[in-house]
């Protein structure tokens, strides 16, 4: 809900306007000018970021309150905030057209720890450090780097690429050409990428790990749960896994063109007479888990670490 | 491939399935065919309302009319979800069903992509130029790797274990390019 939109009567109109002035809402900051604002929120708020271009620095921590700082740009309109408790929408402001360069309006904000975070921008590289709740952040070109433990974490971008050490139930990363690099605790890992690469440091508890690209390479690495089941997939890009500690998997292996290395000594087949594919079934251990890997005329690789 | 234990090693040699002694896909896709299609929508309901007049035993057991309706309803709904998944499943050595899969998908991704076009045609303009050159890249990318799937598919022998594993791999593609649209879409 938006507070700036709610319908008033005249008589309580002086008094909100007063409290919004106390609070700072709706009241732009000056463009190009340093920001220092907190508005009281819920610890599980929802909070909306948007910001265009330079960066957006997110911080959790136990305060029901969210602390904005920092700079903006000079062709920046200005800062809106608008919302209530239960949700803030922050928004950096720009005119429709701009001049010249853009160096971009820095945001550093503190939030409850708790809270879910919606993240947009197009060019500013988005950092989050010991946030709790959903998070949900897209961008075009930033830069993203996400740390703690959100409770779900999705995050998209065009180029930027995505650098992730989380603790998280589900975590969902996608980007066109960015590269996802990727790390810690989560039970079900969810990666895609067209052209960028895409690098998993998987971890013990790493139940479900679905990894696709067409042309960008994908290396996991790390040790495998007994009941994983890992689903990795690419056109051209090559697929290599490098495994820790005991492994009890059984891997189901197959390409179109592609080469498959040998996996623990066991030599891959022909699929047939007629293509070059070739495919490797093979079981380790007592075959807990599932490593299915597909490529079309990647190459695959699996060695243990 | 033996897991050591004899009883898992029969249970693996098992039939996983029993194929039909014929490809049952002409049958279906020539009764579909059949339809007209400003029936299709409406048959359900039509054959549920046809089976409420005309079936003397429901009305002999007085069942309500509304609840006759809806019953046969459900079970018309029920036999067309039937026929149409099977419609969409692959059947053994059928050439004709290899060619519509791969033509279904081909015009899938023809029409997701299509979609894409429109919005960075629309949207681009916004943009800084690199972003959408980005995404206009990955369009080629997916571009590329239809291609090359769908020649493979041609080339493969029908109903072959390979023709299935490309129809897949196509299919996986085109749910790929479904993301890129919807990612478009959040982002433009």
């Amino acid at each position: 809900m938006n507070s700036c939109a709610r319908r008033v009567s005249p008589a309580s109109s002086a008094l909100i306007l007063a409290l919004a002035a106390v609070l700072g809402l709706c009241q732009p900051a000056p463009a190009g000018e340093t920001i220092d604002r907190t508005h009281k929120v819920n610890k599980d708020a929802i909070i909306t970021i948007d910001n265009l271009a330079g960066s957006v620095t997110v911080t959790g921590w136990n305060r029901n309150e969210v602390k904005i700082t920092g700079a903006l740009d000079e062709q920046a309109e200005g800062l809106q905030v608008e919302g209530d408790a239960d949700r803030l929408a922050i928004e950096v402001k720009y005119p429709k057209r701009m001049r010249g360069n853009v160096d971009g309006s820095r945001l550093e904000i503190q939030v409850p720890a708790g809270s879910r975070l919606e993240i947009r921008s197009v060019s500013a590289d988005v950092t989050l450090d010991n946030v709790e709740g959903a998070v949900e952040i897209n961008t075009v070109s930033g830069e993203v780097k996400v740390r703690g433990k959100p409770a779900s974490l999705r995050a998209e971008s065009i180029s930027g690429g995505l650098d992730v050490v989380a603790e998280s139930a589900k975590i969902v990363l996608r980007t066109i050409s960015g590269a996802i690099d990727a790390a810690g605790e989560a039970r079900e890992f969810s990666c895609n990428s067209i052209s960028g690469g895409i690098d998993v440091t998987a971890d013990k508890n790493l139940a479900t790990l679905s990894c696709e690209t067409i042309s960008g390479n994908v290396v996991v690495k790390g040790p495998i749960a007994r009941k994983a089941e890992w689903e990795l997939a690419t056109h051209s890009g090559d697929v290599k896994l490098e495994l820790a500690g005991k492994i009890d998997a059984r891997f189901r292996v197959s390409t179109f063109s592609g080469r498959i290395a040998d996996v623990f000594g066991q030599q891959p087949a022909r699929t047939s007479r007629y293509v070059p594919g070739q495919e490797l079934n093979h079981t380790e251990g007592d075959g807990g888990a599932l490593i299915k890997v597909d490529a079309f005329s990647g190459n695959v690789r699996i060695e243990r670490r | 491939m033996t897991t050591g234990d004899p009883l898992r090693d029969a249970l693996a040699a098992l039939r996983r399935g029993v194929p039909p002694r014929r490809d049952l896909w002409p049958d279906i896709r020539a009764q579909l065919a059949a339809r007209q299609p400003r029936h299709r929508a409406a048959a359900p309901a039509q054959f549920a309302q046809t089976f409420a007049e005309k079936a003397p035993g429901t009305a002999r057991r007085k069942l309500p009319t509304r609840r006759a309706l809806w019953a046969t309803a459900s079970l018309a709904a029920a036999a067309a979800a039937v026929v149409l998944v099977l419609g969409t499943q692959r059947t053994p050595a059928g050439g004709d069903t290899d060619t519509l899969v791969r033509d279904s998908l081909a015009d899938s991704y023809a029409a997701v992509r299509a979609d894409i076009q429109v919005v960075l045609d629309n949207q681009c303009e916004g943009l800084a130029a690199s972003a959408c050159n980005e995404l206009q890249a990955g369009l080629q990318e997916l571009d590329r790797s239809i291609a090359e799937l769908r020649q493979a598919l041609v080339q493969a022998e029908d109903g072959s274990s390979a023709s299935q594993w490309l129809a897949t791999r196509l299919r996986r593609a085109v749910c790929q390019t479904r993301g890129l649209a919807g990612q478009a879409i959040r982002i433009l």
